[in-house]
């Protein structure tokens, strides 16, 4: 039957307490889909194309838009894109909800690294700072990166798994339609194309990442960073997806339903009288 | 001024009425009691240079260093207690380590200035501890920019960017003397610097005094914009000439 908890030890309770995760529910959560057969909700993930290529001044980075929750598509036309400076963006693949907050986070602490030196923010600094978190996690946080930005020593494009390992790259994929997207990269890459056609690559890349790939879809949002102008991510940048027509319905006409009877009840009694305030 | 301070000199919690704390002056008492320290900001680099006093005969020369290297392309010279400095060359180079650990980025020259102004500043709030005696002039080179910078952190915890400073028992003068320096020569390298750097301190040491070591480092492009001993040649070379220099100007008088 269920167990009594004997009463615990004061380190026991420290230890508990100590902060980080608490994995006190694990024992529940298996007991319960062991012998209830109740399995606990799962997280919003997104299946995804996700690429990027370094260029000689400039980053480009591309994503999808389609955001899936199990065998269900939970956003056509999410962003995949994150602002974390204006010189360093990247497009992560993953957990949204982990995404979205670690992202968050990297902006924020790199907006005091700014005011504090004076200086722009380094690429290689906010991969240092997100591997030495994730890798502090031990991959808990479900974030799988494609980190590019342009600084003073010029453009650089990593890559950067849940568990904290990063990779320097000129072009990379990542996400379940990441060998979709490779296949792309690896026959038409290379270092000297000029940033128009650095777009229409990624472009092509994640376009092939949509249509092999079940779990990615929607549209193509594509980023590009120079020393110039910084970064702008362009928001559909391609819609491959659109929806041609919708069905188009006339109202019913009146009468097309033929009525057989017709009865009005009286449910609540409104009395008319005005009360003047005084 | 000694005897002024009344009561309010005991401890470094207490303000005078005229709203001075004695005790963090008194620490600058013994930054100025000290052998002179200067450093110098070419175009080039940054050169440090200490007048060492030996207390022995028997001391092994190029030993107890009074300049210090704090990372790479930072150094630090000292004026003042040189045992004090030990805890703040510490805290520099373990602040310019792990800042570059956690950002992959070496750290800005104001930062650590101004991270080492907190922490001398920290040691003149507590009643359990007392200020540091000594004065540190931290220069750095930049690792891209090449551009160098030198601060000078005093007992109190402020924090001064320079051009050239001076400390210690000849601050005065050497102050003057580097002055002259640089209105002759504004593009000042640091190869031209050590010649006139070695003949400000032979200038500014007082007779009545021991007998010193003249130690000199620097950054610039001959150590590769590392923070390294001028070499032993060199910084001979740069003394016999400063003090040929000197003899010769005191004929003239």
């Amino acid at each position: 039957m269920v167990e009594v908890e004997e009463p615990q030890d004061y380190l026991d309770v420290f230890q508990s307490q100590r902060g980080g995760f608490s994995f006190e529910n694990c024992k529940r959560n298996a007991y319960l889909a062991a012998q209830a057969n109740i399995k606990p909700p799962t997280a919003m993930k997104s299946g995804t194309t996700i690429c990027g290529i370094q260029l000689k001044d400039a980053v480009i980075l591309a994503a999808d838009t389609r955001a899936t929750e199990g065998p269900m598509v939970a956003d056509k036309n999410c962003e995949k894109l994150h602002y974390i400076s204006k010189n360093v963006f990247c497009a992560g693949a993953g957990t949204a909800a982990d995404l979205q907050h670690t992202c968050e986070m990297m902006e924020s602490q790199m907006e005091l690294l700014r005011m504090a030196t004076g200086t722009e923010p380094r690429v290689c600094t906010v991969v240092r700072r997100l591997s030495s978190m994730l890798f502090k996690y031990q991959g808990y946080i479900g974030c799988a990166l494609v980190l590019g930005g342009v600084d003073v020593t010029g453009p650089h494009l990593y890559q950067i798994y849940p568990h904290g390992s990063t990779d320097k790259l000129p072009f990379t994929t990542m996400g379940s339609g990441s060998l979709a997207a490779m296949a792309i990269m690896e026959a038409e890459y290379n270092e000297n194309l000029s940033i128009e056609d650095g777009k229409k690559l990624v472009a092509k890349a994640i376009r092939a990442g949509i249509f092999n790939d079940l779990g990615s879809g929607g549209n193509v949002d594509v980023c590009v960073i120079t020393k110039e102008t910084g970064g702008a991510i362009l928001r559909n940048y391609e819609k491959p997806n659109e929806r041609k027509f919708k069905a188009q319905h006339a109202a019913f006409p009146k009468g097309t339903t033929p009525i057989l009877k017709e009865e009005i009840m009286k449910l609540v009694s409104v009395e008319e009288d005005v009360v003047m305030r005084d | 001024m000694a005897g002024t301070g009344a009561g309010y000199d005991l401890s470094v919690t207490t303000f005078s009425p005229d709203g001075r704390v004695f005790q963090v002056e008194y620490a600058g008492k013994a930054v100025e009691n000290s052998g002179t320290t200067l450093a110098i900001c070419c175009k080039d680099g940054v050169v440090f240079a200490a007048e060492k006093f030996l207390l022995s005969k028997m001391l092994v020369p190029g030993t107890a260093k009074r300049i210090f290297p704090v990372h790479r392309r930072a150094g630090m010279s000292i004026a003042g207690m040189v045992a004090d400095a030990r805890q703040i060359v510490s805290r520099a180079r373990s602040e310019a380590t792990q800042y570059f650990n956690a950002y992959c980025e070496e750290m800005p020259s104001e930062l650590l200035a101004e991270r080492l102004g907190l922490f001398m500043h920290a040691y003149t709030l507590y009643w359990s501890v007392r200020p540091f005696g000594c004065t540190a002039l931290l220069g750095c080179v930049d690792q891209e920019t090449k551009k160098p910078s030198l601060f000078c952190i005093e007992p109190n915890g402020m924090v001064y960017k320079y051009q050239a400073t001076a400390e210690g028992k000849g601050k005065q003068a050497a102050k003057t003397e580097i002055e002259k320096v640089l209105a002759n020569n504004p593009e000042l390298t640091c190869e031209q610097a050590l010649m006139l750097v070695a003949k400000i301190i032979h200038k500014v040491h007082d007779e009545k005094d021991k007998d010193f070591e003249l130690e000199i480092s620097w950054i610039c492009p001959a150590s590769n914009y590392e923070h390294a001993q001028v070499p032993a040649e060199q910084r001979k070379a740069a003394e016999a000439e400063a003090k040929r220099i000197l003899e010769a100007e005191q004929e003239d008088d």
